[in-house]
């Protein structure tokens, strides 16, 4: 094998070695998150009236809630430095977005820093789930409308 | 009880694994990523794919920042369902998630009672 | 997923990667970590050298055991309490018995109200909608006479099952019945 050819190799083998781990650490950061979130949500269904439909909500909030606690002490950031994807694809990923970066801002005032700086990455989250939202519900009222596909 | 731990564990894991492959093979910024899932959530909506999937892994879809995508779209529906198309106009103003009014809420708070570490 | 976990060292003989270790070093380091990438301070990235195995172990771990819970169980367990009439169990076990997809079932006759909750096994709460659809048609089938409630829901199958211990406090089972239906109908 002369160089031209182990180069060609090796640009197509060595990206991968950080893949294969940062898509392990993804796997297992995310798992465990929604692993966790099974649990709150079997706590919420156990001791509470809420069904499997409905427990979703309360436990969307807990752990944004627990995210609360571990953005403010700085322990996210370790979690996000491992997890990668797996740390920011979570709501919990969303959650600190914000929470980070209106503790940062505050310092700039409460209007204008934290209620401006909160939507900096969580904004285009929230306009293209919307702007989605509607382009779907459009779309699928139209097709049922036109008797093409049921609700 | 424990398999539904070990499906939320897995298909949680997998919707991560794909965000990662968005981040370092295609090379996008998380903002990117996370709309791209975002938009994901409310198409399998659509296609009526979004809540076997809830049912199959419970928080292994619902925690993912896929549910959002899911649950605006399944506002809109609802309201669409019931009213036709001017449903989908009123059904976009109803819309709500929790996940979105507890970051707003608990993001606000933080900021009341945290500081920021001296970081850039 | 699996092809990830090949890495080049597993490919080139030892005499290639003497030859062009640091390369391939500088290589890894140039890559950005997940930490970067999202605007935060970059860590220091040791991807664990066992990795895949641990993700092998973990991956086999978990299908036996989902091996094991979903497929373990043979026919469904049946239960039906309330105040059923004289065949009704035998209906109501007839009608649950040809599903094979649920792993146990409470029937709960009270009045005119039939009250189901199934338990869905884990690998087939995918189509857990189409169930419920199928099963509360049957149940409506066999029983006309009686408001059919069925649900495929963890919540309303522990509560079901909570109202074989109410058998003799006739007001409360009644009370019990109303919550649970009421439960069933509520939306995200």
């Amino acid at each position: 094998m002369d160089q031209k050819t182990y180069s060609q190799l090796e640009q197509k083998m060595s990206p991968k070695v950080p893949l294969a781990g940062n898509l392990i650490r993804a796997f297992l950061t995310g798992g465990l998150i929604c692993a966790i979130g099974q649990g709150i949500m079997y706590f919420y269904m156990y001791f509470f009236d809420f069904t499997e439909k409905t427990a979703g909500n309360p436990t969307v909030a807990t752990l944004i809630f627990i995210v609360m606690l571990l953005t403010g002490f700085g322990k996210y950031k370790k979690i996000a430095q491992f997890g990668g994807a797996g740390s920011a694809v979570p709501v919990t990923g969303f959650g600190n977005a914000m929470i980070s970066s209106a503790i940062e801002h505050r310092t700039e005032g409460y209007v204008l820093g934290v209620g401006g700086n909160m939507f900096k990455l969580a904004g285009s989250v929230i306009v293209f789930g919307v702007f989605a939202a509607f382009v779907v519900a459009l779309i699928k009222t139209i097709l049922v409308k036109f008797g093409v596909v049921g609700w | 009880m424990i398999s539904s731990f070990i499906l939320a564990f897995i298909v949680g894991g997998l919707i991560c694994v794909i965000g990662q492959l968005l981040f370092d093979v295609a090379n996008l910024t998380p903002g990117h990523t996370l709309s791209i899932l975002v938009v994901a959530g409310a198409v399998l909506d659509g296609l009526g794919l979004y809540e076997p999937l809830i049912d199959f892994a419970g928080a292994g879809a619902t925690v993912p920042i896929t549910s959002f995508g899911n649950s605006l779209t399944h506002g809109a529906l609802r309201e669409a369902e019931e009213h036709g198309i001017i449903g989908v106009i009123t059904g976009m103003f109803e819309v709500t998630s929790s996940g979105i009014s507890a970051a707003i809420l608990f993001g606000f708070i933080a900021s009341l009672i945290f500081r920021s570490k001296g970081r850039p | 997923m699996i092809a990830y976990l090949i890495r080049p060292s597993d490919i080139l003989d030892k005499s290639e990667r003497a030859g062009h270790g640091q390369q391939a070093q500088v290589r890894l380091r140039n890559r950005a970590s997940p930490g970067e990438q999202q605007g935060l301070e970059p860590g220091p990235h040791s991807w664990t050298k066992n990795g895949g195995g641990v993700l092998k172990k973990m991956l086999g771990a978990a299908g036996i055991v989902l091996i094991l819970s979903g497929c373990g169980q043979g026919k469904a367990e049946i239960r039906v309490t309330g105040e059923p009439d004289a065949d009704d169990e035998q209906r109501a076990e007839r009608v649950l018995d040809g599903e094979e997809r649920i792993s146990s079932a409470v029937a709960v006759f009270v009045k005119e109200d039939l009250l189901v909750g199934v338990d869905v096994k884990p690998l087939s709460r995918f189509k857990k909608a189409k169930i419920e659809e199928k099963l509360k048609k049957k149940m409506e089938e066999e029983f006309p006479e009686r408001t059919v409630t069925l649900s495929g829901d963890q919540k309303i199958y522990w509560e079901t099952e909570k109202l074989e211990k109410l058998r003799d406090d006739k007001k409360k089972l009644h009370d019990q019945v109303e919550t649970i239906k009421s439960l069933s109908k509520e939306e995200t």
